[in-house]
């Protein structure tokens, strides 16, 4: 999927008292959320490749959608690691911030604890009930566990990256396989391929072992509940069920009208919300 | 005379970033210059026998040729600092280290082993816990050794009158140094964090009367200079080995405003934050006594039994002199003193209502990424979303 936009056709923003919109810049995707009135209007997602020119990208494929232009969003926020990079930004916030918020939105204020686990870095978010950080932990500089590792890993087996975690999910027994680094593991999965070892099980092996190695972050961090996991990674379910299998908990179940890997974007266009509010008071 | 503090400032982040040609140029004066790689070496004994100290840093250049030297998963640090040796620091006329971490000592052997260095360097040992009656003996017993090691390569004895003349001019060094740090202490400076740990820096890699000289008329100057809000909230920074000063300087450009006011670190304050006892009768003795009770180096920081770390005590103490919002906790990938120390260190910070960050280093810096934790930070600290 190199892009994807959806609208909600029943908002008529020409109606509307505010217009803003969230843009995030992540290492694999780039996402554009639109509020009109603070409800979702359109929702964009391209592939990133230049950061400044995806971010163009994103917003353009929302707005072909619609007749709104980029002189009527009053409040643009950026975020993601292009966040420096948006040119029609009016501000930028961090990811995790807007993580955070976009989190509470949609989960509730029983959420203390958000995972993050993105193309490029997994965060452990620790926030309030009204959605401030309080503390966070970063994935330290390497690539298991993070969503690289597993598309790489998909292209290695010859999957989707959409599929490999539902065929992770088919095998009753999984390989065993390092998890102290993604290239180490795919190394030693390639063995076991060679030698023959049924797919699916080699496929949950490596997703436990990625599994594993998100965990510890989490166990470092400490996860308290309620816990929801956001970003690209929320939905491999290969990848959840080790998790919560390995930590022990279960994440409050994804909201069915949310893409887990928009929650950023949703963060900044809440952000963005709120600055029109108060610069409006 | 330099016309202002910027120039003189400038002139100690030139000297940062062209070390080699600095150290070169101490040679064609006539100096013997000696490398050192870590904060145990007792620099006074070797600028006692005429030999100018210059600190090994990193080289931060991207590289793997370390890689067949010293395991994968030493620290960056020590990997970047035997990249020295093998490369464009051939040139020193000695070497010399104390046992300090396993790191530090295999970047160490790199240089002796493979760089040409066997003939020319010298390891100082040292007990590996501090804290213990014995230590102090041990430590001059090591400082003997090492002073009749330079007394052969100088080919001259090293007298009291020599060690004493050079423990003047380190206090001096020291003393100066604490008076640039303390400009922090207050919201009002007339130099920032970045810049103080620019002169600390390049304190470790020129010649102290030199570097004495121009440090005196550097404060001069800034009494002078009309002082300025140190903006934002007041970061701390405490860890090991942090050479890379692009993140001070990104630590005080953050969209959110930072300042930084105090670096507990063995590339800043750690090097200098005590002094050794002047006109004593066994200079040996005084100066090992002194590198034991200054702040100690995470890799020796035990006390036998309880395991308490001495260093706590002075982040404690600098926390209440120089009030920081926040501490980042700097460390090298793969260290193990300095995270280990962590684990202790933050419920001290915790008690005390001291947010803290914790930021792993490398051969190169990630900024981006750092950029937004550090942003984060200070959002959390301030409880203001941007």
């Amino acid at each position: 999927m190199s892009e994807h936009v959806s609208i909600n056709l029943s908002i008529d923003w020409t109606k509307a008292k505010t217009v803003v919109a969230g843009v995030d810049i992540g290492a694999v995707n780039s996402k554009v959320i639109i509020l009109v009135d603070g409800q979702p209007y359109i929702y964009s997602q391209v592939k990133t490749r230049i950061p400044e020119e995806s971010a163009i990208r994103a917003i353009n494929a929302a707005l072909d959608k619609t007749d709104l232009t980029l002189e009527n969003i009053q409040c643009i926020v950026g975020t993601g690691c292009g966040k420096k990079q948006v040119p029609f930004a009016h501000k930028t916030i961090s990811e995790i911030a807007c993580g955070a918020a976009g989190a509470v939105h949609i989960w509730g204020p029983s959420v203390r604890t958000v995972l993050d686990v993105g193309g490029q870095s997994c965060k452990v978010i620790h926030v309030t009930e009204k959605s401030r950080v309080t503390a966070f932990l970063w994935n330290d500089k390497c690539a298991a566990g993070i969503g690289r590792s597993i598309e790489t890993f998909a292209d290695l087996v010859n999957k989707e990256v959409t599929e490999i975690g539902n065929i992770a999910l088919r095998s009753d027994k999984s390989a065993q396989l390092s998890d102290f680094c993604a290239i180490y593991a795919q190394s030693e999965a390639l063995d076991l391929i060679r030698s023959k070892e049924p797919l699916e099980e080699v496929i949950a092996g490596y997703h436990h072992a990625m599994a594993k190695r998100i965990s510890t972050l989490a166990d470092r961090a400490g996860v308290k509940k309620d816990l929801v996991i956001i970003g690209g990674l929320a939905k491999n379910q290969g990848i959840i069920n080790s998790l919560e299998s390995i930590l022990k908990i279960s994440r409050l179940a994804p909201k069915s009208e949310w893409d887990p890997a928009l929650t950023v974007a949703l963060g900044a266009a809440l952000f963005a919300d709120a600055f029109l509010l108060r610069n409006s008071a | 005379m330099m016309k202002d503090s910027n120039s003189i400032i400038e002139y100690f982040q030139h000297i940062t970033d062209h070390t080699q040609e600095y150290a070169q140029s101490l040679q064609s004066k006539g100096h013997l210059v000696a490398g050192y790689m870590c904060t145990h070496v007792p620099e006074e004994i070797l600028y006692a026998a005429g030999i100018v100290p210059v600190r090994v840093l990193s080289s931060h250049d991207s590289q793997a040729m370390t890689r067949s030297y010293i395991h994968e998963t030493y620290c960056s640090f020590s990997h970047d600092c035997a990249y020295r040796g093998l490369t464009y620091y051939d040139f020193f006329d000695l070497i010399v280290t104390g046992s300090s971490c396993i790191h530090m000592g295999e970047a160490f052997n790199t240089w002796v082993r493979f760089a040409g260095f066997k003939e020319k360097s010298f390891l100082i040992s040292y007990p590996h816990i501090i804290h213990t009656k014995p230590a102090a003996g041990f430590i001059v017993e090591s400082f003997k050794e090492f002073k009749q090691y330079l007394e052969d390569i100088v080919h001259k004895s090293i007298t009291d009158e020599d060690i004493e003349r050079a423990i003047k001019i380190y206090n001096h060094t020291r003393r100066l140094l604490i008076q640039l740090w303390e400009f922090l202490r207050y919201k009002e400076s007339p130099i920032t964090g970045a810049e103080v740990a620019i002169v600390t820096l390049a304190s470790q890699l020129m010649e102290k009367k030199e570097f004495n000289q121009l440090l005196e008329e550097l404060i001069q100057k800034l009494q002078s200079v009309p002082r300025k809000n140190l903006p934002g909230v007041r970061l701390m920074v405490s860890g090991g080995a942090c050479d890379d000063l692009r993140i001070f300087d990104l630590m005080e450009k953050l969209d959110n405003s930072a300042s930084l006011v105090f670096v507990d670190t063995c590339t800043a304050t750690r090097y200098f934050w005590f002094e050794v006892p002047e006109d004593r009768t066994d200079k040996l003795q005084t100066i090992a006594e002194a590198y034991i009770a200054r702040i100690p180096c995470p890799a020796k920081d035990n006390f036998p039994g309880t395991g308490e770390k001495k260093r706590f005590r002075f982040i404690q103490q600098f926390i209440e002199d120089f009030k920081p919002d926040g501490v980042v906790l700097l460390y090298q990938r793969f260290c193990s003193p300095q995270p280990m120390d962590i684990v202790g260190l933050k419920p001290i910070l915790n008690n005390l209502g001291i947010p803290s960050l914790e930021l792993e280093l490398d051969t190169t810096l990630p900024i981006t990424q750092f950029q937004t934790q550090l942003e984060t930070f200070v959002n959390i600290i301030t409880g203001v979303a941007s």
